[in-house]
């Protein structure tokens, strides 16, 4: 699936001190990294160390989330997507986004691809099934649906077929980032492989940033890894936790030459 | 290759389409009016339920202060005590043989064409000491000795007997519309006080000076917007009664026509009711709540929650009319006739069967909130299942079944079909369960349910009713729900 | 020492043991009282809805026989016709009256599918009667008329009434005629009703005492509820009461009661669980938010007759313009139509509609949505195209448990002024109304012999349609969330 490389992602995602906090509990502090256009970008670390809340931060998703709110920048196409001029709506339609656990619409197969099209306004039957094609092709679905589009319900497929779906709907919307909260922990491991080679062919036309658990998943698909880690302090008795960015760089790099001893900490850890 | 074109093909056109719908999106923030609009039309709707509390607090306040401020007229009446005189013989009565300080019986002696001077609750006077008539006949008289602070004295024969009469106090002359002294029937001005209202017709007089000698007043005319006019002799004359929030929540007699305006008869009767009530569901239903948490096995539930349903489903009238046709009979079969058709006991047990499924229902919630290892901790410690439910899971569950209690109060207060039906028409000040007496709710459906004119005492008093039953629901509910979310937090 | 701590402990613990078990028979016995008091209160009803009947007729059949000895049953029409002249509505005599007649009339007429409205303002000569006989003075009448001047003046005016049975004859059949002989001159009239549950086992005594006390009656064994009893409105005699118009009334009722509260009450769930908590709300907007969720668990409490009371103030007096029908053009009498009624139940059954369908709402999994907006999908899109649908079998169980919530309801409805007796089916939403509930009510109070069997039959009719709903709300649920389980 080579194609000419799209023009429009070209952009990096430059997140500037950017600090997430749901009510009065900070998840992470002052974060400030560039994720490249059309590489993969993954940030490892330990749970709760606040990787999912940049995250989610990155497409406005934590608007939904009672209690959320996010001080800093993140600049994107030459505006701050947290600027009151930003459209959160437009601007989750340009950076899509896939979760741990898949999230088929209880609809067909077909529907559910073709939701996002149809948000758009797109009505045409023979386009919106060119889309719809197209997209799982993408996902390298199609060979496996493409007789019951419209009989089975997303919920019928396997695992790994219904997060290859929802990467389906995401792509059908042609974002030009792709968002992916820890897509493969709910997955078996041939599951998984699926999902990983998938990424790679799409990072030739799209920006991905991918949270995981896995080191060893990070160092097999990324470019650039970034590692998150938790700090505590006492204060008034009441223990505080938080999560910052510790260390970011390509990824061959920091698994081999970590600049800091935490990080060598953390990957020897798991690979010890 | 084929699949490689069809690739190429369709990657082609979904661009193709993409870029069309695309076109010109850009990433500043769009005006998206109708979604606005939609939100604003949702939070009216959600408005609409404050609307409906506005509209209760409003109905019942406003015509509760109506009712608080309205001024209904009574005739003045005076007391006055003249010697008993049969009426078409214009004959004294006096005793016709002596009475001794003990004795409860009066002997008259009275002509066979007389008419009665006398009747039952009468106050009557002989040498000083008064006495209240308690049965009257042409023989002699039934009486309650020395009433009213005064002594059973020993009285000899032809004792004059003197009666105390209620007289309404009549314009005792013609009245121009320029007079400013009226004159009153005799001996009615001790009944005027400086600064009383008069009401003659529709006009209505302030009294500045009483003449309690020559039996007159002095008034100022016109008061209150009312035009001075022209009234002659005998007429009635009016003062005013408005009701105190001192008398409505402490008078012992509710009969808005004549002014008696307490709301004790009802109160008491929706009390006794909801006691009744209370005492059969609150140990039945915790019975039950105690038995599916603590013993039942999943299929005996699955058979139990169906029945505690269906008594929910039953309307309440269909209650009502169990409570009258079988209840009521029923308790007449036990008890014996003193039982009346109406009464607040029958009434009351079947509320209780009716409020059953509300208890046992929140009961059960508490007690599955209990922690299981509490169970097992007194379990291993020896203890009988009654004794762990007695001693370690009843206290723990103890606020979870005090909420079900409160809400239990706070449905039979609000409950209104079985009372309109069993439980008795017309307020009734009594502590009896057997006797029929009105609550708050039946009082409210029998009074509107009939051709009620707006804007009388009666009507207005519904309100007054409803706001107090508002009031003493809302505060059980709140204080249940309150119950209910701090355990519910804690668990 | 020991021993007697062991023997002590042994027999108080057997005699714990016992008190356990002897508790455990308690709640038993409590589960056994609700549910014996179920079954009771089911026997009762049943009980009096069926049962043996002491009737007898006003007006002996015997008596009407024809001059040749035929019995009512096979006279014809002239002759029928005859007897509803001979027996025609006067003062002190309670049979065949004209509005009955009138009604027959409209009946026969409205064969032709004509609207009612349009029929009374059409003459008698006008196509209606066509073939038939009518009196020929009378073919410039409306229908209308016909009820008013003439047949009134019938009374006393023998022309008129030959006229009346002539009209009678050439227009309506037989079978109805001999109706109308039965209902209206025969009468059955009830001396005594016994339950079912004597009628079956006592029936030797119950026979015994007809035969003393009522020598002249029939007995026999009746269901109060049958068909009739369902198409025929009500009446002052409880042989012939039917809840037709209370049946219809409920239904209106509904209709008006669902129609506003629905779109309100779901407005308004969607409002509280997808826009109240949005993180961007103004401080004042989340406090009123707040305010709302606390206010319709407090209205959920509120005792019906309040809204009752609620009803009467705003709909019958400070609405009645509208309610009375006075801006929609109909001659109203006052605001105790129909639409208050249906506008009281609305909000009172609004809080228990919005509390359910936003615990149907909060059932939706939270992924859902984030998948939508992932996708660049607007709030409202979101809720359209993926909350509603997945929340929506959730919502309907909730529906329909209001909906039964306001048939069984009848507190506010007295308040309101249900009225007493109505024997016209309502029309319109300003119609004057009863609904079944308040006619248990009415019956249920009522001390003449009959009417609370009436008021059972009434009650089975009533259950039976709660029973259906609530039996369709748990289907409904049951297969929702078995469908939930499957897919999450």
């Amino acid at each position: 699936m080579s194609e000419t490389p799209k023009q429009s992602v070209q952009d990096k995602l430059e997140i500037d001190a950017m600090s997430v906090w749901y009510g009065e509990t900070c998840a992470v502090r002052s974060v400030t990294l560039a994720i490249n256009p059309r590489r993969i970008t993954a940030f490892i670390g330990p749970s709760g160390c606040g990787k999912s809340s940049v995250l989610r931060a990155i497409n406005r998703l934590n608007d939904l989330v009672p209690g959320a709110h996010v001080h800093g920048k993140i600049n994107y196409q030459g505006h701050n997507l947290y600027d009151e001029q930003v459209d959160p709506v437009e601007l989750r339609r340009r950076i899509g986004m896939v979760f741990q656990k898949p999230n088929p619409f209880p609809k067909s197969i077909y529907d559910n691809v073709a939701y996002g099209p149809r948000l758009l306004g797109i009505r045409d039957r023979k386009s919106l099934t060119a889309i719809v094609e197209h997209s799982l092709q993408q996902a390298a679905l199609w060979d496996e649906v493409r007789n019951d589009l419209h009989k089975k319900s997303g919920l019928e497929l396997s695992g790994g077929q219904q997060q290859r779906l929802c990467i389906a709907r995401a792509l059908a919307v042609e974002p030009e980032v792709i968002l992916m909260d820890e897509p493969c922990s709910a997955l078996d491991p041939i599951a998984t492989q699926s999902i990983e080679a998938l990424m790679r062919d799409l990072v030739h036309d799209y920006t991905i940033v991918i949270v995981t658990h896995n080191m060893q998943q990070a160092l097999r698909v990324s470019d650039y890894t970034a590692f998150f880690n938790i700090r505590k302090r006492e204060q008034d008795g009441v223990e505080l936790r938080w999560g910052e960015l510790v260390e970011f760089g390509a990824t061959k790099q920091l698994f081999e030459e970590p600049q800091h001893q935490e990080t060598a900490d953390y990957i020897s850890g798991r690979f010890g | 290759m084929a699949q490689y074109q069809a690739v190429q093909r369709s990657g082609a056109e979904k661009a193709a389409t993409l870029e069309r719908a695309l076109r010109q999106r850009s990433l500043r923030r769009r005006a998206r009016p109708v979604e606005s609009i939609v939100r604003f039309l949702l939070l009216l709707c959600g408005l609409v339920s404050i609307l409906s509390t506005v509209g209760i607090l409003v109905t019942l306040g406003e015509n509760s202060l109506l009712f608080f401020s309205q001024r209904s007229w009574q005739q003045v009446k005076y007391d006055t005590v003249e010697r008993a005189v049969v009426v078409n013989l214009g004959q004294e009565v006096s005793l016709a043989a002596a009475l001794d300080a003990q004795n409860s019986y009066l002997s008259l002696e009275l002509d066979e064409r007389a008419t009665l001077p006398f009747s039952e609750g009468q106050l009557i006077e002989l040498g000083g000491e008064r006495m209240r008539v308690m049965a009257a006949s042409r023989d002699g008289l039934e009486v309650e000795r020395g009433v009213n602070a005064s002594q059973a004295l020993a009285h000899p024969v032809d004792t004059p007997v003197f009666v105390h009469n209620e007289r309404t106090v009549l314009l005792g002359a013609d009245l121009r519309a320029d007079d400013t002294v009226i004159h009153l029937s005799e001996g009615a001005a001790a009944a005027f006080q400086i600064d009383d209202l008069i009401q003659a017709d529709e006009e209505v007089m302030r009294v500045l000076q009483v003449e309690p000698v020559s039996d007159m007043l002095a008034v100022r005319r016109g008061e209150e917007g009312s035009n001075p006019a022209r009234h002659s002799a005998g007429l009635p004359l009016f003062s005013p009664s408005a009701v105190t929030l001192g008398e409505f929540l402490t008078g012992t007699r509710w009969n808005p026509q004549l002014g008696h305006l307490g709301i004790w008869p009802l109160l008491n009767a929706t009390l006794m009711t909801t006691f009744f009530a209370l005492l059969t569901a609150l140990p039945v239903g915790l019975g039950v709540a105690i038995y599916l948490s603590e013993y039942a096995s999943a299929r005996v539930r699955s058979l139990v929650k169906p029945v505690l349903e269906l008594l929910v489903g039953v309307p309440t009238v269909v209650f009502g009319y169990f409570a009258l046709t079988w209840m009521t009979p029923l308790l007449q079969q036990i008890i014996g006739p003193q039982v009346k058709q109406f009464n607040t006991l029958s009434a009351g047990l079947v509320m209780g069967i009716m409020i059953v499924p509300t208890i046992a229902s929140i009961s059960e919630d508490a007690l599955g909130a209990v922690p299981r290892a509490l169970r097992e901790a007194s379990y291993a410690l020896g203890a009988t299942r009654q004794e762990t439910i007695r001693r370690a899971v009843l206290p723990a569950a103890v606020s979870g079944i005090m909420a079900a209690f409160l809400l239990g109060i706070s449905r039979a207060v609000g409950e209104t079909m079985i009372v309109a039906l069993a439980a008795g028409a017309g307020p009734n000040f009594t502590f009896n369960p057997l006797e029929g007496a009105e609550t708050m709710t039946g009082h409210i459906v029998r009074i509107s349910g009939g051709d009620i004119s707006y804007n009388t005492i009666d009507y207005n008093s519904l309100f007054a009713i409803g706001l107090l039953l508002f009031l003493l629901t809302l505060a059980f509910n709140v204080v249940s729900g309150a119950i209910t979310r701090r355990y519910r937090e804690a668990t | 020492m020991a021993t007697v701590t062991q023997q002590g402990n042994r027999g108080s613990l057997t005699r714990r043991q016992r008190i356990s078990r002897l508790w455990s028979r308690v709640y038993q016995a409590c589960v056994g009282l609700a549910a014996l008091a179920l079954v009771i209160l089911l026997l009762k009803i049943v009980d009096d809805a069926f049962g043996t009947v002491a009737v007898v007729n006003v007006v002996d059949p015997a008596s009407l026989v024809s001059q040749d000895g035929r019995s009512i049953e096979q006279q014809n029409a002239e002759e029928l016709a005859g007897l509803a002249r001979d027996y025609l509505d006067e003062e002190g005599r309670h049979f065949v009256s004209t509005d009955r007649l009138f009604t027959l009339f409209l009946d026969e007429v409205a064969r032709t599918e004509l609207p009612s409205s349009a029929l009374r303002n059409l003459t008698v000569g006008q196509a209606l009667f066509s073939g038939q006989n009518f009196p020929q003075k009378w073919a410039d009448r409306t229908l209308f008329e016909l009820r008013l001047p003439d047949v009134a003046r019938v009374e006393r005016d023998a022309r008129a009434r030959a006229d009346i049975a002539l009209l009678l004859a050439g227009n309506v059949e037989q079978g109805r005629l001999l109706e109308l002989v039965y209902n209206d001159i025969v009468q059955v009239e009830l001396l005594e009703s016994w339950n079912l549950i004597d009628s079956l086992t006592r029936q030797d005594e119950i026979r015994a005492r007809a035969a003393r006390d009522f020598p002249q009656a029939t007995l026999e064994f009746r269901s109060w509820l049958n068909a009739d009893f369902l198409r025929t409105p009500g009446s002052s005699q409880a042989l012939t009461s039917g809840i037709r118009v209370a049946l219809l009334g409920t239904l209106w009722m509904l209709v008006i009661a669902i129609g506003v509260s629905l779109p309100l009450g779901l407005g308004a769930a969607i409002y509280l669980e997808e826009y109240a908590r949005h993180a961007n709300n103004h401080r004042l907007l989340r406090l009123l938010n707040g305010f709302i969720e606390t206010n319709i668990r407090n209205l959920a409490g509120v005792p019906s007759i309040i809204y009752g009371i609620l009803g009467l103030t705003v709909f019958v007096r400070a609405m009645e313009p509208l309610t009375s029908g006075q801006l929609a053009g109909v001659a109203g009498a006052d605001g105790r139509t129909i639409l208050s009624a249906g506008l009281t139940m609305a909000l009172l059954i609004l809080p228990i509609i919005i509390i359910n369908a936003q615990e149907a709402i909060r059932a939706v999994p939270q992924s859902l949505r984030e998948g939508s907006y992932g996708l660049g999908a607007t709030q409202l899109q979101t809720i359209a195209r993926q909350v509603l649908p997945v929340a929506l079998p959730g919502m309907l169980t909730g529906v329909i448990l209001s909906v039964s919530r306001a048939i069984g309801e009848t507190a506010p409805l007295v308040v309101v002024g249900a009225a007493t007796t109505i024997f016209v089916d309502p029309d319109s939403p300003f119609s004057r109304f009863t609904v079944l509930p308040i006619q248990i009510y009415r019956w249920t109070a009522d001390p003449r012999e009959g009417f609370q069997d009436v008021a059972a039959a009434t009650i089975i009719v009533l259950l039976l349609l709660l029973l259906s709903l609530n039996a369709s709300a748990i289907i409904l649920r049951n297969r929702y969330s078995a469908r939930a389980r499957r897919t999450l």
